[in-house]
């Protein structure tokens, strides 16, 4: 995704500890997001959920697939 | 309606005290620890969870004449355990290793209230009777938001109250519902649960050995868990596990299993809080973003970042050090006047002021600095910049096996590792957490300042002038952190064998702490540190005395004293083995005698070198005493003891060894003992290896 843009998460793929956290936090298909930023050297990324701001490392944040906004 | 109650039967029916435990619980962040205060105040206590390093915090509760205790549990998203801290919140709702709680508050963050509430449902699930306490209400209402409490009550079939820990609103109706409560207590209603979860619990059970019945809602646990330690309750071994979960959640098929209960309980959710909220038309952006945006700049986040840790180290640095100079000097006073009053009884004497005022006085020391880490660590944490500093220094921690969290207890480090060790409260990822203890030691901290400069002031400064000595003394202070992180990499990559946790980190919104959360923390951590490392630390200084004054010499001579001790003579016996890095038998007695605190050595040298009374502190006296001593036996006799080699090879030595016993004390209550001893280990290996290489790579280039 890139800076700023929104969109929707599509699909988690579910693998161990890393998706259930995902889930705890309240991501789930359906939710809306927004890439807010990352940090200084890339790495770990700033989004905006529906269930407030989050940060994750690009690994885990592999785990969602996103269906971005035009 | 579903849910049988949870195995343990209800406390106070069978207790004889008037006692019953409420357990506290919510996701991260959502004041929880605000409210705990809240309700028990000054009488709190914090202890061990037996087997774990989690802290347990227990607090009175007082109404009327009946005393409840308050359990504050870690802050978790799940009871599906994905961390320590998850892992003790369900252990003790569930309530096999102990007793159950008759009642549990679930605090859920006023504008995150789906998300709170799955772990309400979860704990509903358990049986537990809940109330759900919706809190920082006042910035709901300031956001426009209203909340139809009564609305959401008679859907859950629980009481709901709306409350503001910090500035108390609700605080009086909470009380009232906890009362009721306890009288009568409420569960959630949830929906039953799909065929396919039943079939798999009926599988489930038939599996488990029939002499450990666990309830339906255990069994879903198992279900839904990542590895339940229900599976340790009933004697499963651990072998067969994966095989049996993969079984079971075979019966799952409509979704993927490790959703289900997501799936489940968020769908509930949905409908019971249609209508409950209502948002204002216009959304305000909140201020938290518009802050966001600086503090999280590439460029601007990380001045501002290093501008603000720089402050917490040179508080911690320098700003201690007027109070811990009166510690130290009213300890200097007691001791005279001691002295004097035991004048005639000299071995007494000897043990009270050079041994446990001396002990005393160095455990009290600490806690200036210990009070202004708890400060500065609560106030990152309570406003939520914590959170984004964690965020802005990941990368640099990631790939050894830590996170961003490690940054703040690694620079504290730099001052004093106990502090440091003590910032580590702050990593939930236990992996994480115990290799930053693991390294913190060999953080340059302040006093190994002394040593430095005695030693570059007295041959590299002479030789190669000032800028080359900066530089020595620079380059000192970075060895440690440049070989503390491949250490770590080593140690997480072949050593732990804990599985790490992903970094997910919630980022709040900036907050104001209350002053009285500041309060209690700072107050309990010192607490904490004088009641478990105190008593060990005094114990070895104890110790270290009597290796240091048994058994006594017949002469007068304070360095013939030294000499004959018995850390004396394990330093004569022990020289071979630091002959390699060059060092002579004096040498190996002062190395011996700071292992309890480096400082030491300065000051033993000074004793065995003979200086005069007024002169031992003074460097330039010991430089000199120091360059003209010369090997008085062996293959090196007649060459002076300090050349370029040795003065480099004792600093490399202090730069890597484990010479605190402070340290080691706090490090064992933090880590557990095993790992102290870990730590002694490798930091004393490592400095002896490294010592003995600068020695001998030195000599033969110079």
């Amino acid at each position: 995704m890139g800076y700023g843009q929104c969109g929707v998460v599509s699909e988690i793929h579910y693998d161990g500890p890393a998706s259930q956290r995902l889930l705890a936090l309240g991501l789930r298909p359906g939710c809306r997001l927004k890439f807010l930023r990352d940090a200084p050297l890339g790495d770990p990324m700033m989004l905006e959920t529906t269930s407030g701001v989050i940060c994750l490392r690009r690994t885990e944040a592999g785990l969602i697939r996103v269906q971005t906004d035009p | 309606m579903k849910s049988s109650p949870a195995d343990s039967s209800s406390p106070h029916a069978t207790h004889k005290k008037v006692q019953a435990t409420i357990a506290l619980m919510g996701n991260p962040n959502t004041g929880k620890s605000t409210l705990f205060n809240r309700l028990t105040g000054s009488r709190q206590r914090v202890g061990n969870y037996p087997g774990v390093t989690v802290s347990k915090k227990t607090g009175v509760f007082r109404m009327g004449f009946n005393r409840y205790e308050v359990v504050d549990l870690p802050g978790a998203y799940s009871l599906a355990a994905s961390s320590p801290d998850e892992r003790i919140a369900s252990d003790v709702l569930i309530g096999r290793k102990s007793e159950a709680p008759a009642l549990a508050i679930c605090t859920v963050d006023a504008t995150h209230l789906q998300r709170g509430l799955f772990l309400a449902c979860q704990i509903a699930d358990l049986g537990v009777p809940l109330i759900i306490a919706v809190n920082f209400i006042d910035e709901a209402t300031a956001k426009g938001l209203s909340i139809d409490t009564r609305l959401l009550s008679s859907r859950l079939g629980v009481p709901v109250v709306a409350i503001s820990a910090k500035t108390g609103i609700g605080l009086g109706e909470l009380r009232d519902v906890i009362k009721k409560s306890l009288d009568e207590p409420a569960r959630m209603q949830l929906p039953p649960w799909s065929e396919e979860v039943q079939r798999a619990t009926e599988f489930l059970s038939t599996r488990i050995p029939s002499n450990h019945k666990l309830s339906d809602a255990e069994l879903r646990r198992i279900l839904f868990d990542n590895s339940s330690s229900l599976l340790d309750v009933a004697g499963y071994p651990t072998a067969d596990r994966p095989g049996l979960l993969k079984e079971t959640r075979g019966y799952l098929s409509a979704i993927h299993p490790l959703s289900y209960e997501s799936h489940a309980h968020h769908g509930f959710l949905e409908k019971a809080l249609d209508r409950v909220v209502i948002r204002p038309s216009a959304e305000v952006a909140p201020a938290s973003h518009g802050i966001d945006r600086v503090l999280t700049d590439r460029f601007f986040g990380l001045l501002i970042f290093a501008a603000l840790m720089y402050l917490v180290f040179l508080s911690i640095y320098s700003f201690a050090s007027p109070a811990m100079d009166a510690i130290e000097a009213g300890a200097g006073w007691l001791s005279e006047v001691m002295g004097a009053w035991l004048e005639p009884f000299p071995f007494l004497r000897s043990l009270v002021c050079d041994g446990i005022i001396a002990g005393v006085g160095g455990v009290i020391v600490f806690l200036p600095q210990i009070f202004l880490l708890f400060f500065f660590v609560s106030l990152m944490e309570d406003t939520g910049y914590m959170a984004r500093a964690a965020f802005l220094m990941d990368r640099l921690f990631g790939w050894c096996g830590l996170n961003g969290k490690s940054f703040v207890p690694l620079l504290s480090s730099y001052a004093c590792a106990i502090p440091g060790l003590y910032a580590t409260r702050t990593i939930e990822d236990p992996k994480a957490r115990l290799l930053t203890i693991l390294i913190a030691p060999l953080m340059s901290c302040s006093a190994r300042l002394p040593v430095y400069l005695l030693m570059v002031g007295a041959f590299v400064e002479p030789v190669y002038g000032p800028t080359i000595a900066a530089l020595t003394l620079l380059f000192f202070h970075v060895i440690g952190l440049l070989a503390a992180l491949p250490i770590a990499w080593v140690v997480n990559r072949w050593f732990l064998k804990i599985p790490p946790q992903p970094f997910l980190l919630e980022m709040p919104p900036y907050r104001f702490p209350a002053v009285s959360d500041l309060f209690w923390r700072v107050w309990n951590g010192g607490k904490d540190f004088l009641q478990r490392a105190g008593g060990i630390i005094l114990a070895l200084s104890v110790i270290i005395w009597a290796l240091l004054s048994f058994p006594v010499s017949t002469s007068e001579d304070p360095a013939a004293q030294v000499e004959n001790s018995y850390l004396g003579q394990a330093g004569k016996a022990l020289q071979p083995l630091f002959a390699p890095a060059g060092y002579d038998w004096k040498l190996t007695i002062g190395v011996l005698a700071s292992f309890p605190a480096r400082e030491v050595i300065v000051s033993t040298l000074g004793i065995i070198y003979r200086l005069e009374e007024g002169q031992t502190e003074d460097p330039e006296s010991l430089a000199t005493a120091m360059k003209n001593d010369t090997w008085s036996g062996g293959p090196l006799a007649g060459q002076p003891v300090f050349t370029l080699a040795t003065a480099l090879s004792i600093m490399v030595f202090f730069a890597f060894c484990m010479q605190c016993a402070s340290t080691l004390a706090v490090a064992a209550r933090e880590a557990g003992t095993r790992y102290a001893v870990i730590m002694f280990v490798y930091m004393t290996a490592l400095a002896w290896v490294a010592a003995v290489l600068t020695f001998q790579l030195v000599s033969l280039w110079i």
